[in-house]
C-alpha cells in the first residue's frame, strides 16, 4: 500500500485535473458547452439540453412538458433540474452536476477494473490476465476521452443513461445485485434501449452470487428476484413520473413512443434518419419493427456464446448499441469506449485496431466539417453527412467486431494452448 | 497492436469477414470454426499447398494433423446461437412483418355502388307540383280547366325526369282588388293534400280581370306565385293556356336538367330531349354552366377596391352590402353559405401591360376588348385565389381610375365599364364625379366613395354574382312555344323564389350525379388495385354517401327539395372525403415488383447468413442421424 501511494497520488491529481479543466471550461468559456449543445453529434431530439430547457420552462409554468412536441425526455428529469439554482442555458450548477456524474462514472469504472472480472470470471479466467490495466488509469482513460468531454459540455441529457448503466455494471460486479438492479431500471426508464442489458447483467449479477456464498445458489430462483425487482423499480419509477406528471400518462407516448416510432429525423450520427427520410411510407412500420429486432437480435446470441464471460456482453452491446440506436451520439460511443479499456489484455489479439482507430478519428474530423458543408455553407448535401455517419458506424462494427473476435480467440486458446501465438484461418 | 505476422491468408480475411458487416451474426455463427483450424503447421507450409491438402488429404505428401474433433458442447452452443437470432427472425418478425405490412382492406359495398352508375338503383325523378286556385270558378269549370291543363301539358312536356302535374288545391282566402274574399266551394277540392310533405313549384292564381282580351300572367315578386288573369275565355282555351304558361315557366329547368343528365350520366333520353330544346336556350344553359363556380358549400366573397392614386381611401362598403348583397345571400343560404371580406388597395395601378386610348372626340379614354382579360394585375394586386381550403373565393373589383383617365370606359361599348370573368369574379370599373382640388385646382377624385356613387357598380356586382352562382333567369320572355295561343310572357325574369327553387333542383342533381360517379370510380378503382389499402373510414364514408344517395332520392321523389339538396350535400362530401383518402392513394403507383427492391437489400445482408447457418445446421443433424442409423443397422446386422 505505502508503496502504491505516490502513484496513486499522481493518478488523484491527473483526475483532479479533468475535473478542474471541466469547471473551467464551464466557468470562463461558457461558449464552448453553448457550442457543443447544439451539435447533432452529441444533442439528439431525446437527449438535447436545449429541449430539456423547453420542458423545463413549460413544466415551471405548469403546462404539460410535452405540449408543443419538442420534449421527450423522461419526466423525473424536470423535477431535478427545476431544483437547480440558476436555471439559465449556462449555469456553473449545471456544469457542476454532469461533472459530477463523469466523475462518479469514472470511479465506477474504476471498480470494475480493480474487481478483475473483465480477466477472470468464474467461468473463464483470460491466460492474458497479466496485462490489464487498474483503475485509476481506466478512470483516466475515461475522464480523458474527448468524447466524453464532449457529452459532458454539450450536457446531453444521456449522461444520466450512461451513469445509471456504469453503476448498474459496477454494482454487479461488486456483488450487490439490488442496486445493479435499481440502477438498470433507472437507466431503462431513462432511455427504454437499456433494459436490453438485462440478460448479461443478470449473468454477472449470478456469477458473483455464486462465487461469494459457499452454497447453491439457485438460478432460476435468482432470476425470479431479479425480474421482480427491476419491473418493481421501473413501475415506481413510472408511477412517480406519474404523480409528477400531475395524474397523466401522457409522457408514455411522448417518450417511448416516441424512441419507437422515430417521428424526429434530425440528422445525427446513426444510422435510422436518413434510411426513414427516404424509405416509401407503407413500409415505414415495417422497417421500424425490422430496425428495432435487429438491435434486439444480439442479445440471445451473444449472451450464449460468450456466457462465461457476462461483462463482455455488456461491453459488446453497448457497442453495437451506439451502432444501431435510432437516436445515437458521441456518449453512447464514450460509454462503450469507456469499457473497452478492460479489455486491454486482448487488445494484442486485435486485427485492426489501426484500421479502426484511424476510421473513427476520420469520421470524427470531417463529420462536424461534412455537417457545417450541409447545413451552414450550403455547399454539400444530406448525402455527404450521411455518407460520415456511415464511415463512423463501419469504424465502431469494426471495433465492436474485432474485439468479439479477439475475446473468442483468448477463449479458444485456453482450449487449445498449443495454438496461441499462431496465425490462424477460418474453415 | 496488430496481431504479430499478418501473413498473406490474414489479409485476405477482412473480405471475407466484412460482406456482411454490422450484421455479426456472420461473425457469431463462423466463430465457432475458429477452433476447426486444421492448418498448425501453416508457418511452414504454404497457403496454397496447405489449401490443397485440406482439400485432397489422400494426394497429400506430407501428413497433415486434423484438427481434434468438435466438442460436442462446442457444436451444442452454436445450435443455441443460431437458434437465438432464429427465434427472434420467427417469434418477434415474422409477427412484426405481417402486422406492418398486410393490407387492411374495409369491405365496401360494391354491389350497391355499381348498382347506381348501372341504373338498378334509385333514379332520379323531379316532380313537380303545381297548385291551381282558382277563386273565380264555379267547381265544375275549375275542374275542367286543371284536367285540360294536365292533358295539354302531358302532350307538351316531353322529359320523363321532371313530370309536371297540376292540381286544385285549397286557396288561403285572397282578397279581390275590392277587398272581398273570393267566393269558394268547400267542396271542389279533390284531394285533401298536405303542404308539409310536398313543396308546390308554384302557386298559380286564376284571376277573372274583366278588361283583359288575352291571358296575362303576372309574378308575386316576393313568392312562388303566379297570378293569371284571364277575360272572356272558354275554359278549354282557359286550361290549355295555363298549361303552356307552367310549361314555359319550366321549360329551361329541364332543359338545365337534361343538360346535366347528359353531361355527368351520359342519359340517352336527356340527351334526345336536350336535341329537342331550341339551339338559343341550349347555349344559353352552356353559357351559364361555364360561368358559374362549381358547388361549394361555402363561398368567400372578396370585395376589392383598387385605385392608382391616393385617393379614395374610404368606401361605403357596409351599407352597400347591406343593401345589395346581403339581401341576395340571405335568400341563397338554403344553397350555400357566404363569407364577406373587403379590401381597399390605394396606389395599386391595372396591369403595366394595359394601354388604354384617349378618345378626344367624346373626351373620355377607351379600353381595347382584347385587354380586359389581362386587365387583373395579378403580380401585385392581393387577391386570394379563387381555390380554397373550405370553399372557392369569389372575388369583385372595383376599379377607380386616375382623374386623368377618367372616365374610363370599355370601347365600343356604350359607355359599358364592367365584365365577368367566368368561375372567377368581376370586375367594373368606377368613374366617380370629379371635383376640383382646393390647394393644386387640379380635378381629384372625392376620399370617400358614398353609397350612392357606389349604387352602380353594386348593381353590376349583384347581377354577376347571380351570374356566377348559375342562378337561371327562366322564363325567358322570347321562347317559343307550340300551342296555338301566344302563351303570356312576364315582362320581367320570374322572381327570386322560384329561380332559388330551380337553382336548388339543378345543384341537388347535379350533386347527385357527381357522387353517382365518384362512388362508381372509387368501386372500379378498388377492384381493380388490388393492392390499395382501405382504411374503415373510407368504408363508412361509403356507407353514409350511399345511404344519403337514397334519401336524395327519395326526397326527390317527394318534391321536399331543400331536404333533398341537404343530403345530396352530405353524399357528394362523404363520397368526396372516400375517394380522396390519403393514406389510400399512397401505394397506388407502389407495383409489386419494388417490393423486391425493398426487401432485397434486407433479405440479402440479414437473411444469407442466418438461411446459411440454419441450413448448415440441419445438414449437419442430417449426416449424424443417416451416420446414426447406419451404425444401427450396422450392429443388428
Amino acid at each position: 500500500m505505502t508503496v502504491n501511494m505516490p502513484i496513486d497520488r499522481r493518478k488523484a491529481l491527473v483526475i483532479a485535473a479533468a475535473i478542474v479543466g471541466r469547471i473551467l471550461v464551464f466557468a470562463f468559456f461558457p461558449q464552448l458547452p453553448e457550442l457543443l449543445t447544439g451539435q447533432v453529434e452529441v444533442s439528439t431530439p431525446v437527449t438535447s439540453y436545449k429541449r430539456l430547457q423547453e420542458g423545463l420552462f413549460l413544466y415551471i409554468r405548469d403546462v404539460s412538458p410535452y405540449e408543443g412536441g419538442i420534449f421527450h425526455q423522461a419526466p423525473l428529469l424536470l423535477p431535478l433540474f427545476s431544483l437547480l439554482p440558476g436555471r439559465s442555458s449556462i449555469s456553473l450548477t449545471t456544469g457542476l452536476l454532469y461533472t459530477l456524474m463523469d466523475l462518479a462514472n469514472a470511479n465506477a469504472l474504476a471498480k470494475i477494473a480493480d474487481s478483475g472480472e473483465a480477466v477472470s470470471s468464474r467461468l473463464f479466467t483470460s491466460p492474458r490476465k497479466g496485462t490489464r490495466l487498474d483503475g485509476a488509469a481506466l478512470s483516466i482513460a475515461y475522464l480523458f476521452n474527448p468524447f466524453t468531454i464532449a457529452g459532458c459540455l454539450g450536457r446531453s441529457t444521456s449522461a444520466f443513461t450512461n451513469t445509471a448503466i456504469v453503476h448498474a455494471v459496477s454494482n454487479a460486479v461488486t456483488g450487490s445485485p439490488f442496486r445493479a438492479m435499481f440502477a438498470l431500471a433507472l437507466a431503462s426508464y431513462l432511455s427504454m434501449y437499456p433494459i436490453l442489458l438485462f440478460p448479461p447483467l443478470a449473468l454477472l449479477c449470478w456469477d458473483q452470487a455464486v462465487q461469494k456464498s459457499n452454497q447453491k445458489v439457485g438460478g432460476l430462483n435468482m432470476g425470479m428476484n431479479l425480474t421482480a425487482s427491476l419491473f418493481a423499480c421501473i413501475n415506481g419509477f413510472l408511477w412517480l413520473s406519474f404523480m409528477v406528471m400531475g395524474g397523466s400518462w401522457e409522457f408514455l407516448s411522448a417518450t417511448y413512443g416516441f424512441h419507437l416510432s422515430v417521428p424526429d429525423l434530425t440528422p445525427n450520427v446513426g444510422l435510422w434518419w436518413y434510411f426513414f427520410i427516404e424509405i416509401f411510407d407503407s413500409f415505414r412500420e415495417f422497417f421500424l419493427g425490422t430496425f428495432w429486432l435487429q438491435l434486439v437480435a444480439y442479445v440471445g446470441g451473444l449472451t450464449l456464446r460468450v456466457r462465461r464471460q457476462p461483462l463482455f456482453i455488456i461491453t459488446t452491446l453497448l457497442g453495437l448499441f451506439a451502432i444501431f440506436k435510432p437516436y445515437p451520439s458521441i456518449s453512447d460511443v464514450s460509454l462503450y469506449l469507456a469499457f473497452v479499456p478492460l479489455y486491454k489484455h486482448i487488445f494484442p489479439l486485435m486485427r485492426y485496431t489501426f484500421i479502426a482507430t484511424s476510421v473513427m478519428l476520420y469520421a470524427s474530423l470531417l463529420g462536424p466539417a461534412f455537417y457545417h458543408l450541409w447545413i451552414y455553407a450550403g455547399s454539400g448535401n444530406a448525402n455527404f453527412f450521411y455518407a460520415i455517419t456511415l464511415v463512423w458506424s463501419l469504424g465502431l462494427s469494426m471495433l465492436v467486431g474485432d474485439m468479439l473476435f479477439a475475446v473468442l480467440r483468448d477463449e479458444w486458446e485456453v482450449e487449445r494452448p498449443e495454438m496461441k501465438g499462431k496465425e490462424i484461418k477460418r474453415i | 497492436m496488430l496481431s504479430n505476422g499478418v501473413s498473406q491468408k490474414c489479409k485476405n480475411d477482412p473480405k471475407e469477414y466484412w460482406a456482411g458487416l454490422g450484421f455479426l451474426c456472420v461473425i457469431m455463427a463462423s466463430s465457432e470454426d475458429v477452433g476447426n483450424d486444421d492448418d498448425t503447421e501453416q508457418k511452414s507450409t504454404q497457403p496454397e499447398e496447405a489449401k490443397k491438402s485440406a482439400n485432397k488429404p489422400g494426394i497429400a505428401t506430407t501428413a497433415k494433423k486434423q484438427p481434434p474433433p468438435e466438442k460436442p458442447e462446442a457444436v451444442w452452443l452454436r445450435t443455441k446461437v443460431i437458434l437465438s437470432f432464429w427465434a427472434v427472425v420467427v417469434f418477434l418478425g415474422l409477427p412484426v412483418w405481417w402486422q406492418t405490412t398486410s393490407i387492411y382492406r374495409a369491405r365496401l359495398p360494391i354491389q350497391q355502388m355499381l348498382e347506381w352508375s348501372e341504373g338498378t338503383a334509385c333514379q332520379p325523378v323531379l316532380p313537380l307540383e303545381i297548385w291551381v286556385v282558382s277563386p273565380g270558378l264555379v267547381c265544375e269549370d275549375a275542374r275542367h280547366v286543371v284536367q285540360i291543363a294536365q292533358e295539354v301539358l302531358d302532350t307538351m312536356n316531353t322529359f320523363p325526369v321532371q313530370p309536371i302535374r297540376i292540381r286544385l288545391a285549397k286557396s288561403r282566402p285572397i282578397n279581390d282588388s275590392k277587398g272581398q274574399p273570393f267566393a269558394e266551394d268547400p267542396a271542389c277540392f279533390l284531394e285533401d293534400y298536405d303542404p308539409q310533405s310536398r313543396h308546390p313549384a308554384l302557386h298559380l292564381h286564376l284571376v277573372p280581370g274583366e278588361d283583359a282580351t288575352e291571358l296575362q300572367l303576372s309574378f308575386d315578386p316576393h313568392s312562388a306565385r303566379a297570378d293569371l288573369i284571364y277575360g272572356e275565355v272558354s275554359t278549354r282555351a282557359l286550361g290549355s293556356g295555363a298549361a303552356s304558361t307552367v310549361y314555359n315557366i319550366f321549360a329551361e329547368e329541364q332543359a338545365g336538367l337534361a343538360y346535366k343528365l347528359a353531361a355527368q350520366d351520359n342519359s340517352n333520353t336527356a340527351a334526345r330531349y336536350l336535341e329537342s330544346v331550341p339551339e338559343d336556350i341550349r347555349s344559353a344553359i352552356t353559357a351559364r354552366e361555364n360561368r358559374a363556380l362549381k358547388y361549394a358549400s361555402t363561398y368567400h366573397l372578396t370585395f376589392s377596391l383598387f385605385t392608382p392614386a391616393g385617393s379614395p381611401s374610404s368606401w361605403a362598403i357596409e351599407s352597400a352590402l347591406e343593401t345589395h348583397i346581403q339581401p341576395w345571400t340571405s335568400a341563397f343560404s338554403i344553397i350555400s353559405n357566404f363569407s364577406i371580406n373587403s379590401q381597399i388597395q390605394p396606389y395599386s395601378a391595372y396591369s403595366p401591360s394595359i394601354h388604354p386610348f384617349q378618345d378626344s372626340e367624346a373626351n373620355q379614354t377607351l379600353l381595347r376588348r382584347q385587354d380586359l382579360s389581362a386587365f387583373i394585375n395579378a403580380a401585385e394586386w392581393p387577391l386570394s385565389p379563387s381555390i380554397g381550403a373550405d370553399g372557392p373565393t369569389i372575388n369583385f373589383v372595383l376599379y377607380v381610375p386616375s382623374p386623368s383617365e377618367i372616365p374610363l370606359t370599355i370601347e365600343s361599348s356604350d359607355g359599358g365599364s364592367s365584365w365577368l370573368i367566368p368561375q372567377w369574379g368581376g370586375v367594373t370599373i368606377l368613374n366617380p364625379p370629379l371635383h376640383t382640388n382646393e390647394l393644386t385646382g387640379q380635378p381629384s377624385v372625392p376620399r370617400h366613395l358614398d353609397l350612392d356613387t357606389l349604387h352602380p357598380a353594386f348593381e353590376t356586382f349583384t347581377s354577376q354574382l347571380l351570374s356566377l352562382l348559375g342562378l337561371p333567369t327562366t322564363p325567358q320572355p322570347q321562347m317559343t312555344t307550340t300551342t296555338t295561343r301566344r302563351p303570356p310572357s312576364p315582362t320581367a325574369p320570374s322572381p327570386a323564389p322560384l329561380r332559388l327553387a330551380t337553382l336548388t333542383r339543378l345543384r341537388t342533381l347535379s350533386l347527385h350525379l357527381l357522387t353517382r360517379s365518384t362512388l362508381t370510380s372509387l368501386a372500379h378503382l378498388t377492384t381493380s388495385l388490388p393492392s390499395i389499402p382501405i382504411p374503415h373510414r373510407v368504408a363508412s364514408l361509403v356507407s353514409a354517401s350511399l345511404s344519403d344517395l337514397d334519401r336524395t332520392c327519395s326526397s326527390l321523389h317527394a318534391s321536399r327539395w331543400g331536404e333533398a339538396l341537404g343530403h345530396a350535400t352530405r353524399a357528394w362530401q362523404d363520397s368526396e372525403k372516400a375517394f380522396f383518402e390519403k393514406s389510400m392513394v399512397g401505394q397506388v403507383y407502389f407495383p409489386d415488383e419494388h417490393k423486391v427492391a425493398v426487401y432485397l437489400p434486407l433479405l440479402g445482408p440479414v437473411g444469407v447468413p442466418l438461411l446459411l447457418g440454419l441450413a448448415r445446421e440441419v445438414a449437419r443433424y442430417f449426416a449424424r442421424f443417416r451416420s446414426w442409423r447406419a451404425r444401427g443397422t450396422g450392429a443388428s446386422g
